[in-house]
Protein backbone atom coordinates (compact mmCIF):
# COMPACT_ATOMS: atom_id res chain seq x y z
CA UNK A 1 0.00 0.00 0.00
CA UNK A 2 1.77 3.63 -0.75
CA UNK A 3 1.09 6.29 0.87
CA UNK A 4 -0.53 9.48 -0.47
CA UNK A 5 2.29 12.42 0.24
CA UNK A 6 0.53 15.89 -0.07
CA UNK A 7 3.85 17.43 -1.36
CA UNK A 8 6.54 16.03 -2.85
CA UNK A 9 10.03 17.89 -2.61
CA UNK A 10 10.59 18.52 -6.78
CA UNK A 11 14.42 17.58 -7.18
CA UNK A 12 16.15 19.51 -9.74
CA UNK A 13 18.63 17.13 -11.01
CA UNK A 14 20.77 19.41 -13.53
CA UNK A 15 20.67 22.19 -10.63
CA UNK A 16 21.41 19.94 -7.25
CA UNK A 17 23.98 17.70 -8.86
CA UNK A 18 24.67 19.49 -12.32
CA UNK A 19 23.30 16.49 -14.33
CA UNK A 20 22.26 12.65 -13.85
CA UNK A 21 25.79 11.82 -12.90
CA UNK A 22 26.95 12.01 -9.71
CA UNK A 23 30.26 13.98 -9.60
CA UNK A 24 32.56 13.06 -6.31
CA UNK A 25 35.10 14.79 -4.35
CA UNK A 26 37.41 13.40 -1.93
CA UNK A 27 37.96 15.02 1.54
CA UNK A 28 41.34 16.32 3.18
CA UNK A 29 42.22 17.44 6.82
CA UNK A 30 44.27 18.40 9.28
CA UNK A 31 43.60 19.64 12.61
CA UNK A 32 46.91 21.62 13.00
CA UNK A 33 49.98 22.34 12.20
CA UNK A 34 51.69 19.08 13.24
CA UNK A 35 49.22 16.91 11.95
CA UNK A 36 48.88 15.11 8.63
CA UNK A 37 47.09 16.50 5.77
CA UNK A 38 44.70 13.36 5.75
CA UNK A 39 41.65 11.79 3.86
CA UNK A 40 38.23 12.47 6.22
CA UNK A 41 35.83 11.58 3.66
CA UNK A 42 34.42 12.20 0.44
CA UNK A 43 31.07 14.02 -1.16
CA UNK A 44 28.84 13.95 -3.94
CA UNK A 45 28.47 17.67 -5.14
CA UNK A 46 27.89 19.33 -8.59
CA UNK A 47 30.65 21.62 -8.79
CA UNK A 48 33.58 22.71 -6.81
CA UNK A 49 31.84 25.40 -4.42
CA UNK A 50 29.11 22.96 -3.59
CA UNK A 51 31.66 20.41 -2.28
CA UNK A 52 33.41 23.04 -0.33
CA UNK A 53 30.33 23.47 1.23
CA UNK A 54 29.12 20.09 1.81
CA UNK A 55 32.85 18.99 3.34
CA UNK A 56 32.62 21.71 5.54
CA UNK A 57 29.32 20.90 7.30
CA UNK A 58 29.29 17.27 6.78
CA UNK A 59 33.02 16.49 8.07
CA UNK A 60 32.87 18.94 11.18
CA UNK A 61 33.96 16.89 13.92
CA UNK A 62 36.88 18.97 13.90
CA UNK A 63 37.90 22.61 14.20
CA UNK A 64 40.50 21.83 11.15
CA UNK A 65 43.00 24.42 10.23
CA UNK A 66 43.25 23.00 7.07
CA UNK A 67 40.46 21.21 4.72
CA UNK A 68 40.37 20.82 0.94
CA UNK A 69 38.64 18.68 -1.64
CA UNK A 70 39.76 16.84 -4.54
CA UNK A 71 37.64 15.44 -7.50
CA UNK A 72 37.96 11.81 -7.11
CA UNK A 73 38.53 12.04 -10.91
CA UNK A 74 41.94 14.01 -10.52
CA UNK A 75 43.22 11.02 -8.29
CA UNK A 76 45.79 9.37 -10.61
CA UNK A 77 46.64 5.32 -8.74
CA UNK A 78 49.85 4.45 -8.20
CA UNK A 79 48.83 0.51 -6.77
CA UNK A 80 45.81 -0.14 -8.40
CA UNK A 81 46.66 0.81 -12.01
CA UNK A 82 44.13 1.91 -14.64
CA UNK A 83 41.29 1.71 -12.10
CA UNK A 84 39.41 4.35 -10.01
CA UNK A 85 40.96 5.36 -6.14
CA UNK A 86 39.58 3.62 -3.44
CA UNK A 87 40.02 5.89 -0.89
CA UNK A 88 36.49 6.49 -0.62
CA UNK A 89 35.52 7.21 2.76
CA UNK A 90 37.68 8.66 6.20
CA UNK B 1 14.47 -16.60 -0.43
CA UNK B 2 17.09 -16.47 1.27
CA UNK B 3 19.50 -19.59 0.39
CA UNK B 4 20.24 -21.84 3.03
CA UNK B 5 23.75 -21.78 4.94
CA UNK B 6 24.20 -25.26 3.42
CA UNK B 7 24.72 -24.07 -0.17
CA UNK B 8 26.73 -21.00 0.69
CA UNK B 9 29.19 -23.42 2.22
CA UNK B 10 29.33 -25.70 -0.45
CA UNK B 11 30.03 -22.22 -2.93
CA UNK B 12 33.41 -22.73 -3.12
CA UNK B 13 33.85 -18.70 -3.51
CA UNK B 14 31.69 -17.88 -0.79
CA UNK B 15 33.54 -20.33 1.36
CA UNK B 16 36.37 -18.73 0.12
CA UNK B 17 36.05 -15.43 1.04
CA UNK B 18 34.50 -16.16 4.23
CA UNK B 19 37.49 -17.99 5.57
CA UNK B 20 39.95 -14.93 3.99
CA UNK B 21 37.39 -12.49 6.07
CA UNK B 22 37.30 -14.69 9.43
CA UNK B 23 41.44 -13.81 9.68
CA UNK B 24 41.11 -10.34 9.37
CA UNK B 25 41.37 -9.63 5.62
CA UNK B 26 39.51 -6.88 4.76
CA UNK B 27 38.22 -5.76 1.55
CA UNK B 28 38.49 -2.30 -0.51
CA UNK B 29 36.73 -2.62 -3.60
CA UNK B 30 33.41 -4.29 -5.23
CA UNK B 31 35.23 -5.96 -7.59
CA UNK B 32 36.69 -8.53 -4.48
CA UNK B 33 32.90 -9.40 -3.08
CA UNK B 34 30.78 -12.21 -4.19
CA UNK B 35 27.17 -12.05 -4.42
CA UNK B 36 26.53 -13.29 -1.35
CA UNK B 37 28.71 -10.55 0.40
CA UNK B 38 27.51 -7.91 -1.26
CA UNK B 39 23.65 -8.48 -0.39
CA UNK B 40 24.59 -8.85 3.05
CA UNK B 41 26.62 -5.60 3.13
CA UNK B 42 24.31 -3.61 1.22
CA UNK B 43 20.99 -4.19 3.29
CA UNK B 44 23.25 -3.70 6.39
CA UNK B 45 24.61 -0.39 5.70
CA UNK B 46 20.67 0.23 4.09
CA UNK B 47 19.22 -0.48 7.31
CA UNK B 48 22.18 1.75 9.05
CA UNK B 49 21.27 4.61 6.26
CA UNK B 50 17.51 4.76 7.14
CA UNK B 51 17.86 4.59 11.18
CA UNK B 52 20.16 7.40 10.71
CA UNK B 53 17.36 9.78 8.64
CA UNK B 54 14.73 8.53 11.38
CA UNK B 55 16.17 10.17 14.24
CA UNK B 56 15.38 13.75 12.26
CA UNK B 57 11.23 13.36 12.82
CA UNK B 58 11.93 11.35 16.40
CA UNK B 59 14.37 14.13 17.76
CA UNK B 60 13.09 17.50 15.70
CA UNK B 61 9.23 18.15 18.24
CA UNK B 62 11.55 18.50 20.98
CA UNK B 63 13.55 21.22 19.76
CA UNK B 64 9.72 23.23 19.82
CA UNK B 65 9.49 21.91 23.22
CA UNK B 66 12.79 21.74 24.94
CA UNK B 67 13.27 24.53 27.64
CA UNK B 68 15.69 26.69 26.78
CA UNK B 69 17.96 27.68 23.25
CA UNK B 70 20.88 25.55 24.45
CA UNK B 71 18.89 22.48 24.58
CA UNK B 72 17.13 23.55 20.99
CA UNK B 73 20.93 23.85 19.62
CA UNK B 74 21.68 20.74 21.49
CA UNK B 75 18.70 18.86 19.39
CA UNK B 76 19.60 20.42 16.06
CA UNK B 77 22.80 19.86 16.22
CA UNK B 78 22.47 16.44 16.96
CA UNK B 79 19.75 16.17 14.10
CA UNK B 80 22.67 17.64 11.75
CA UNK B 81 25.12 15.09 13.05
CA UNK B 82 22.83 12.36 12.07
CA UNK B 83 21.92 13.44 8.27
CA UNK B 84 25.47 13.39 8.31
CA UNK B 85 26.13 9.71 9.30
CA UNK B 86 23.31 8.96 6.54
CA UNK B 87 25.02 10.76 3.82
CA UNK B 88 28.38 8.83 4.76
CA UNK B 89 25.82 5.35 4.14
CA UNK B 90 24.62 7.36 0.91
CA UNK B 91 28.26 7.29 -0.35
CA UNK B 92 28.91 3.67 0.38
CA UNK B 93 25.74 2.67 -1.31
CA UNK B 94 26.30 4.93 -3.92
CA UNK B 95 29.16 2.54 -5.06
CA UNK B 96 26.21 -0.10 -5.30
CA UNK B 97 24.15 1.02 -7.29
CA UNK B 98 21.76 3.29 -5.15
CA UNK B 99 20.51 6.62 -6.11
CA UNK B 100 20.60 8.93 -3.17
CA UNK B 101 17.71 10.96 -4.17
CA UNK B 102 15.62 8.57 -5.45
CA UNK B 103 16.40 6.45 -1.96
CA UNK B 104 15.59 9.40 0.34
CA UNK B 105 12.54 11.03 -1.33
CA UNK B 106 10.76 8.46 -4.20
CA UNK B 107 10.66 5.38 -1.91
CA UNK B 108 7.14 4.79 0.05
CA UNK B 109 7.48 5.49 3.34
CA UNK B 110 6.08 1.79 4.11
CA UNK B 111 9.44 0.60 2.43
CA UNK B 112 12.03 2.19 4.86
CA UNK B 113 13.33 0.10 7.75
CA UNK B 114 13.76 1.15 10.95
CA UNK B 115 13.43 -0.37 14.38
CA UNK B 116 10.74 0.56 16.80
CA UNK B 117 13.38 2.39 19.40
CA UNK B 118 13.39 5.46 16.90
CA UNK B 119 9.33 5.45 15.73
CA UNK B 120 8.47 7.69 19.04
CA UNK B 121 8.52 11.01 18.02
CA UNK B 122 9.88 12.84 21.29
CA UNK B 123 7.08 14.56 23.55
CA UNK B 124 9.54 16.93 25.74
CA UNK B 125 13.37 17.56 26.55
CA UNK B 126 13.54 15.13 28.92
CA UNK B 127 12.51 12.21 26.35
CA UNK B 128 14.86 13.19 23.95
CA UNK B 129 18.05 13.15 26.63
CA UNK B 130 16.63 9.68 27.57
CA UNK B 131 16.31 8.39 24.27
CA UNK B 132 20.38 9.85 24.29
CA UNK B 133 21.09 8.20 27.06
CA UNK B 134 19.64 4.90 26.15
CA UNK B 135 19.26 4.59 22.72
CA UNK B 136 22.07 6.17 21.24
CA UNK B 137 24.05 4.08 23.69
CA UNK B 138 22.61 1.19 21.56
CA UNK B 139 23.33 2.23 18.43
CA UNK B 140 26.85 3.42 19.35
CA UNK B 141 27.46 -0.29 20.26
CA UNK B 142 26.39 -1.67 17.12
CA UNK B 143 28.40 1.24 14.98
CA UNK B 144 31.47 0.79 17.36
CA UNK B 145 31.05 -3.28 16.55
CA UNK B 146 31.11 -2.13 12.89
CA UNK B 147 33.90 -0.24 12.73
CA UNK B 148 36.41 -2.54 15.06
CA UNK B 149 35.22 -5.39 12.59
CA UNK B 150 33.50 -4.93 9.50
CA UNK B 151 35.27 -6.48 6.88
CA UNK B 152 34.56 -3.98 3.90
CA UNK B 153 36.88 -1.58 5.00
CA UNK B 154 35.39 1.77 3.56
CA UNK B 155 32.57 0.96 5.79
CA UNK B 156 34.96 0.46 8.90
CA UNK B 157 36.90 3.93 8.04
CA UNK B 158 33.66 5.72 7.69
CA UNK B 159 32.27 5.21 10.79
CA UNK B 160 34.66 6.70 12.83
CA UNK B 161 33.83 10.12 12.44
CA UNK B 162 30.08 8.74 13.53
CA UNK B 163 31.19 6.83 16.50
CA UNK B 164 33.15 10.21 17.56
CA UNK B 165 29.91 12.01 17.24
CA UNK B 166 28.01 9.31 18.36
CA UNK B 167 29.84 9.70 22.36
CA UNK B 168 28.66 13.29 22.21
CA UNK B 169 25.13 12.33 22.19
CA UNK B 170 25.37 10.05 24.78
CA UNK B 171 27.25 11.70 27.04
CA UNK B 172 24.97 14.73 26.58
CA UNK B 173 22.41 12.23 27.23
CA UNK B 174 23.68 11.17 30.44
CA UNK B 175 24.39 14.84 31.66
CA UNK B 176 20.93 15.83 31.29
CA UNK B 177 19.32 12.47 32.86
CA UNK B 178 21.08 12.77 36.00
CA UNK B 179 20.24 16.45 35.59
CA UNK B 180 16.38 16.17 35.24
CA UNK B 181 16.54 13.52 37.65
CA UNK B 182 18.15 15.73 40.74
CA UNK B 183 16.10 18.77 39.33
CA UNK B 184 12.55 18.58 40.87
CA UNK B 185 10.12 15.58 41.77
CA UNK B 186 8.05 16.18 38.38
CA UNK B 187 10.74 15.84 36.72
CA UNK B 188 12.21 12.75 37.98
CA UNK B 189 8.96 11.15 37.67
CA UNK B 190 9.18 12.02 33.98
CA UNK B 191 12.95 10.39 33.67
CA UNK B 192 11.71 7.03 35.62
CA UNK B 193 8.46 7.00 33.36
CA UNK B 194 10.81 7.81 30.00
CA UNK B 195 13.00 5.22 31.17
CA UNK B 196 10.29 2.78 31.44
CA UNK B 197 9.44 2.96 28.22
CA UNK B 198 12.51 3.15 26.57
CA UNK B 199 14.65 0.12 28.55
CA UNK B 200 12.69 -2.72 26.69
CA UNK B 201 12.29 -0.89 23.41
CA UNK B 202 16.42 -0.85 23.64
CA UNK B 203 17.45 -3.99 24.44
CA UNK B 204 15.52 -4.97 21.44
CA UNK B 205 17.40 -2.94 19.15
CA UNK B 206 20.10 -5.63 18.92
CA UNK B 207 17.49 -8.20 17.73
CA UNK B 208 16.15 -11.59 18.45
CA UNK B 209 18.38 -13.94 20.86
CA UNK B 210 21.18 -15.52 19.34
CA UNK B 211 19.82 -18.93 19.61
CA UNK B 212 16.56 -18.00 17.76
CA UNK B 213 18.21 -16.42 14.80
CA UNK B 214 18.44 -18.02 11.70
CA UNK B 215 20.41 -15.82 9.38
CA UNK B 216 24.16 -15.24 10.17
CA UNK B 217 25.52 -14.02 7.19
CA UNK B 218 26.34 -10.63 8.92
CA UNK B 219 28.91 -12.87 10.84
CA UNK B 220 29.56 -15.19 8.68
CA UNK B 221 31.18 -12.57 6.36
CA UNK B 222 32.15 -10.23 9.38
CA UNK B 223 30.35 -7.52 8.05
CA UNK B 224 29.83 -7.51 11.83
CA UNK B 225 31.94 -8.95 14.94
CA UNK B 226 29.40 -9.66 17.27
CA UNK B 227 26.30 -11.42 18.30
CA UNK B 228 23.01 -9.93 19.10
CA UNK B 229 23.14 -11.17 22.46
CA UNK B 230 26.98 -10.39 22.87
CA UNK B 231 25.68 -6.56 21.88
CA UNK B 232 23.08 -6.68 24.22
CA UNK B 233 25.11 -7.70 27.09
CA UNK B 234 27.58 -5.09 26.30
CA UNK B 235 24.77 -1.87 26.51
CA UNK B 236 23.70 -3.58 29.34
CA UNK B 237 27.12 -3.45 31.07
CA UNK B 238 26.97 0.37 30.76
CA UNK B 239 23.24 1.71 31.11
CA UNK B 240 22.33 -0.83 34.28
CA UNK B 241 25.80 0.18 36.38
CA UNK B 242 24.78 4.36 34.81
CA UNK B 243 21.16 3.63 36.15
CA UNK B 244 22.02 1.73 39.79
CA UNK B 245 24.45 5.03 40.35
CA UNK B 246 21.28 7.59 39.74
CA UNK B 247 19.06 5.91 40.91
CA UNK B 248 17.10 4.96 37.85
CA UNK B 249 15.16 1.65 38.18
CA UNK B 250 15.19 -0.88 35.15
CA UNK B 251 14.40 -4.02 34.35
CA UNK B 252 17.30 -5.65 34.74
CA UNK B 253 20.66 -6.71 36.65
CA UNK B 254 23.93 -8.20 37.17
CA UNK B 255 23.47 -11.95 38.00
CA UNK B 256 26.51 -13.18 39.78
CA UNK B 257 26.30 -16.73 39.58
CA UNK B 258 25.94 -16.37 35.57
CA UNK B 259 28.82 -13.83 35.47
CA UNK B 260 26.73 -11.81 33.60
CA UNK B 261 23.80 -8.72 33.01
CA UNK B 262 20.40 -10.34 32.99
CA UNK B 263 16.82 -8.99 32.25
CA UNK B 264 14.76 -9.37 34.55
CA UNK B 265 11.66 -10.35 31.73
CA UNK B 266 11.72 -12.58 29.05
CA UNK B 267 11.27 -10.47 25.71
CA UNK B 268 9.50 -10.05 23.45
CA UNK B 269 6.43 -8.59 25.78
CA UNK B 270 3.20 -6.90 24.59
CA UNK B 271 3.58 -3.30 24.53
CA UNK B 272 0.51 -0.96 24.80
CA UNK B 273 1.34 2.05 22.49
CA UNK B 274 -1.03 4.06 23.18
CA UNK B 275 -0.09 4.16 26.52
CA UNK B 276 3.38 3.72 25.94
CA UNK B 277 3.19 1.16 28.51
CA UNK B 278 5.02 -2.31 28.83
CA UNK B 279 2.54 -5.48 30.28
CA UNK B 280 5.46 -7.84 31.89
CA UNK B 281 2.82 -10.02 32.52
CA UNK B 282 2.04 -10.71 28.93
CA UNK B 283 4.12 -12.41 26.95
CA UNK B 284 4.09 -12.53 23.13
CA UNK B 285 5.24 -14.47 20.46
CA UNK B 286 8.68 -13.98 18.34
CA UNK B 287 6.08 -14.01 15.09
CA UNK B 288 4.12 -11.19 16.76
CA UNK B 289 7.01 -9.36 17.49
CA UNK B 290 7.99 -10.07 14.60
CA UNK B 291 4.98 -8.80 12.76
CA UNK B 292 4.73 -5.46 14.91
CA UNK B 293 8.49 -4.58 14.16
CA UNK B 294 7.97 -5.06 10.43
CA UNK B 295 4.96 -2.93 10.31
CA UNK B 296 5.96 0.08 12.68
CA UNK B 297 4.75 2.12 14.75
CA UNK B 298 1.78 4.45 13.91
CA UNK B 299 4.24 7.33 13.54
CA UNK B 300 6.55 5.59 11.50
CA UNK B 301 4.46 6.44 7.88
CA UNK B 302 3.53 10.70 8.90
CA UNK B 303 7.16 10.91 10.17
CA UNK B 304 9.07 9.56 7.34
CA UNK B 305 6.58 11.46 4.60
CA UNK B 306 7.38 14.62 6.75
CA UNK B 307 11.10 13.81 5.47
CA UNK B 308 10.17 13.18 2.34
CA UNK B 309 8.15 16.17 1.81
CA UNK B 310 10.34 18.59 3.75
CA UNK B 311 7.62 19.46 5.69
CA UNK B 312 9.43 20.91 8.69
CA UNK B 313 9.37 25.10 9.17
CA UNK B 314 6.65 26.41 10.35
CA UNK B 315 5.72 24.67 13.36
CA UNK B 316 9.27 24.35 14.21
CA UNK B 317 10.12 27.04 15.69
FE1 LIG C 1 24.02 8.45 14.14
FE1 LIG D 1 23.24 9.82 17.69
Amino acid sequence: MATKLKSRKKIDQKRERGGTDPKYYEVFARKDSHSELSHVGSVEAPNDQLAQVRAWYIYDQHKWKEMCVVPLEAIITVTEEGKSAKIKMA
Amino acid sequence: MATALKDIQEDPRERALQEKVATGYQLEDVEEMTDRYKDVLVNTVHIAADLEVVTLPTYSPAIKTSPTLEDKIAIAAACQDELGHAQMMYRILEDFGYDTHSFLFERDPEEWRTFQMLEFPHEDYIESVVSMCYGDRAGYITTVDLEENCSYAPLARSLRKVNYEETFHVSHGERWTKFFWNQSDDSRRRVQETVDFYFPLCAAWFGMPDDLKTRTDQLAYRVRGASNDEMRQKWLSRVVPFSESVGIKVPAHYDADQGKYVLDYEAPIYLDEEKREWDYSRQITWKEQLKIWKKGSKHKVPSIARVISEEWGKDLW
